[in-house]
């Protein structure tokens, strides 16, 4: 039991000292480490900032024109649902975010016999759109968001 | 040397692709107000002004229209039609070419113009649905009838627009049934009476000699049956509305209840007490060949049909308590759909084969409501201190019901009156009628 006893202080003790000789090592250790992690936080906050830059707007940018176009699209709710609540429009737009051209991806389906439900959703995103103009665009990046694909997504709200 | 130059053409090709990859978005909202709409009133000329006064008494049969349209489209709760007050541009002006910005300027979303003619007896209505915002027409159509028939007119007109608008048929060109009641509520005399959608062109169709319950229309066409005492026995009654030819479908034993076409016109389907017990019957209207449905000790009533003919559904207070199940038409495959508290009845299946609606009593109050057909997503729509029997728009979007108001002990304060809500429950409304009114059904599309 004695014995017992004395090998447990015995091996704090020298755990203890183990980690004393060992300090100096560590906190260099960690710095090393904390510099390479920072330099990794650096790296991928700058990856993300030229994806941004090319292909996306900021979540906040985002919000500000989905927040914008929520108001001005007035759902047509005697939609009974189907896979067809889906309208794609590609803008073309000017910097002050005036709407150059509008194009209805699926055009097409616009004037097919049988579709007169889907012409109904698509003239209600035309009128969306055209409420909403000028668009709240970034004030910067023109480049990155002068053409952009708005799918109006009426699913969820139809009651899939 | 090929290597690199290989590797310096796949840096530029992906620069490329990143430069111009296309910014999506997902736009899974919208605002679910009104539509703000513009009905301009219908141009008229001087000399189809001097006929209308003529043949109808109406000074401006073209503004009469155009309010005929604004106040269906407002009741509908989808659209909000703009004060004419703020109208900037001539009717006549704006049927051949508006100016949008005008319109844009009053908020308006869309625009309704049109012209009347009326010549020789015959009035010719033409009318434009037009996207303000779109700048562009959406729609013209012209229609010719009888002079008498210029709120059917208005109807139609109402009915396109609402399609075009909203995706889905309208309702605007419809009529209602029901029983007028008049008197103290002790004797009151009842009458079957119909009038259009909107309250108006009321006709009443018997004198109220005897009693009448449960008008309901056939789906197909312009004919009711209906329920009436002859010699304090229960008759069921078939009524053509176009002719006013009436014929006596057969007398049936005991309590009989609430008559109701199958939706193909061909059956009427109903509940009667045979040997004391009620169960459900159907009658074929050709052979006239009497089927029984349910067999069981308990109440069975209030049967309606599926729009598909497939399914029925009815109350019954076989679990111990009044409530809804759902049967195969055979009357094989009985199931309990309704598992709320209280009690539930009058089930009616909606036109779009979605959703039944029913009336349910719980802790002393009156409720109408909606349940998806296998009983879930209950929906309470509205609440009252008596309401029942709900008959829904042919279109499924809206339900029309009446509701009692209470009285004191000598009967005094009593009133019966007919209200209708839509699915969204926000948008409820007293539906005007000469007299107080109860069971209300809801017609067909006139016009299709």
């Amino acid at each position: 039991m004695d014995e017992k006893k004395v090998k447990q202080v015995s091996e704090f003790e020298k755990k203890e000292k183990l980690d004393l000789n060992e300090i100096a090592a560590l906190i260099d250790k960690k710095k090393e480490n904390l510099a390479e992690t920072k330099k990794e936080v650096d790296k991928i906050s700058q990856s993300t900032d030229e994806t941004m830059d090319y292909s996306k707007l900021t979540l906040s940018e985002e919000d500000a024109l989905k927040a914008q176009i929520f108001t001005c699209w007035s759902v047509p709710i005697g939609l009974p649902f189907s896979e067809d609540l889906l309208v794609r429009v590609k803008l073309q737009l000017k910097p002050d975010g005036t709407i150059e051209k509008l194009e209805m991806l699926d055009h097409v389906k616009m004037n097919t016999p049988g579709k007169e439900k889907f012409r109904t959703l698509a003239d209600s995103v035309r009128r969306a759109i055209q409420l909403c103009n000028p668009l709240k665009v970034p004030t910067s990046g023109y480049e990155r968001w002068k053409n952009m694909i708005l799918n109006f997504d009426a699913r969820d709200m139809l009651g899939g | 040397m090929v290597r690199i130059i290989n590797f310096v053409f796949i840096i530029f090709f992906l620069s490329l692709v990143k430069a111009y990859s296309l910014i999506e978005i997902d736009i899974t909202r919208g605002n679910l107000d009104p539509l703000p709409i513009a009905v301009s009133p219908l141009f008229q000329d001087d000399n189809s002004k001097k006929n209308s006064i003529n043949e109808l008494k109406i000074e401006n049969i073209g503004s009469e229209i155009s309010f005929v349209v604004e106040n269906n489209l407002k009741t509908s709760g989808l659209f909000n039609p703009l004060s004419k007050e703020a109208f900037l541009q001539k009717p006549d002006i704006a049927h051949l070419k508006p100016r949008f910005e005008d319109w844009a300027l009053i908020k308006a979303q869309a625009l309704i113009t049109g012209k009347v003619t009326l010549e020789n007896k015959k009035l010719k209505v033409e009318f434009r649905l037009w996207d303000i915002l779109a700048g562009r027409e959406m729609m013209a159509l012209a229609f010719t009838t009888v002079p008498t028939n210029w709120r059917r007119v208005g109807h139609i007109i109402s009915d396109k627009v609402y399609e075009r608008l909203t995706g889905e048929k309208g309702y605007f060109d419809t009529r209602i049934i029901y029983v007028s009641e008049e008197g103290a509520k002790t004797a009151r005399v009842k009458k079957l009476a119909i009038m259009d959608q909107d309250g108006f062109n009321t006709k009443y169709l018997t004198l109220g000699n005897e009693l009448v319950l449960t008008p309901r229309f056939n789906p197909t066409s312009q004919m009711v049956t209906y329920l009436s005492y002859f010699k304090n026995l229960p008759r069921v009654y078939l009524l053509d509305i176009e002719t006013g030819t009436q014929e006596v479908v057969g007398d049936f034993p005991g309590m009989t209840f609430a008559p109701r076409f199958s939706p193909d016109g061909k059956k009427i389907i109903m509940s009667f007490a045979k040997d004391g017990n009620s169960d459900i019957y159907t009658m074929d209207l050709e052979n006239r060949i009497v089927e029984r449905i349910t067999n069981h000790p308990s109440i069975d009533t209030s049967p309606s049909y599926s729009p598909d003919n497939q399914f029925i559904t009815f109350n019954s207070d076989r679990s111990g308590f009044q409530q809804i199940y759902v049967m195969k038409s055979d009357g094989s495959n009985v199931k309990r759909i309704s598992f709320g508290k209280g009690l539930y009845g009058t089930p009616v299946w909606s036109p779009r084969g979605d959703l039944i609606a029913f009336t349910k009593l719980h802790k002393g109050k009156f409720y109408i409501g909606v349940m998806r057909t296998d009983g879930s997503g209950e929906r309470l729509l509205t609440e009252n201190y008596y309401q029942e029997a709900p008959s829904w728009s042919p279109n499924g979007r809206v339900l029309i019901f009446y509701r009692e108001t209470k009285s004191n002990d000598k009967g005094e304060g009593f009133s019966a009156k007919l209200w209708s809500i839509d699915l969204t429950g926000y948008n409820e409304r007293q539906v005007q009628t000469e007299t107080d009114a109860s069971d209300p059904s809801w017609s067909s599309l006139l016009s299709n």
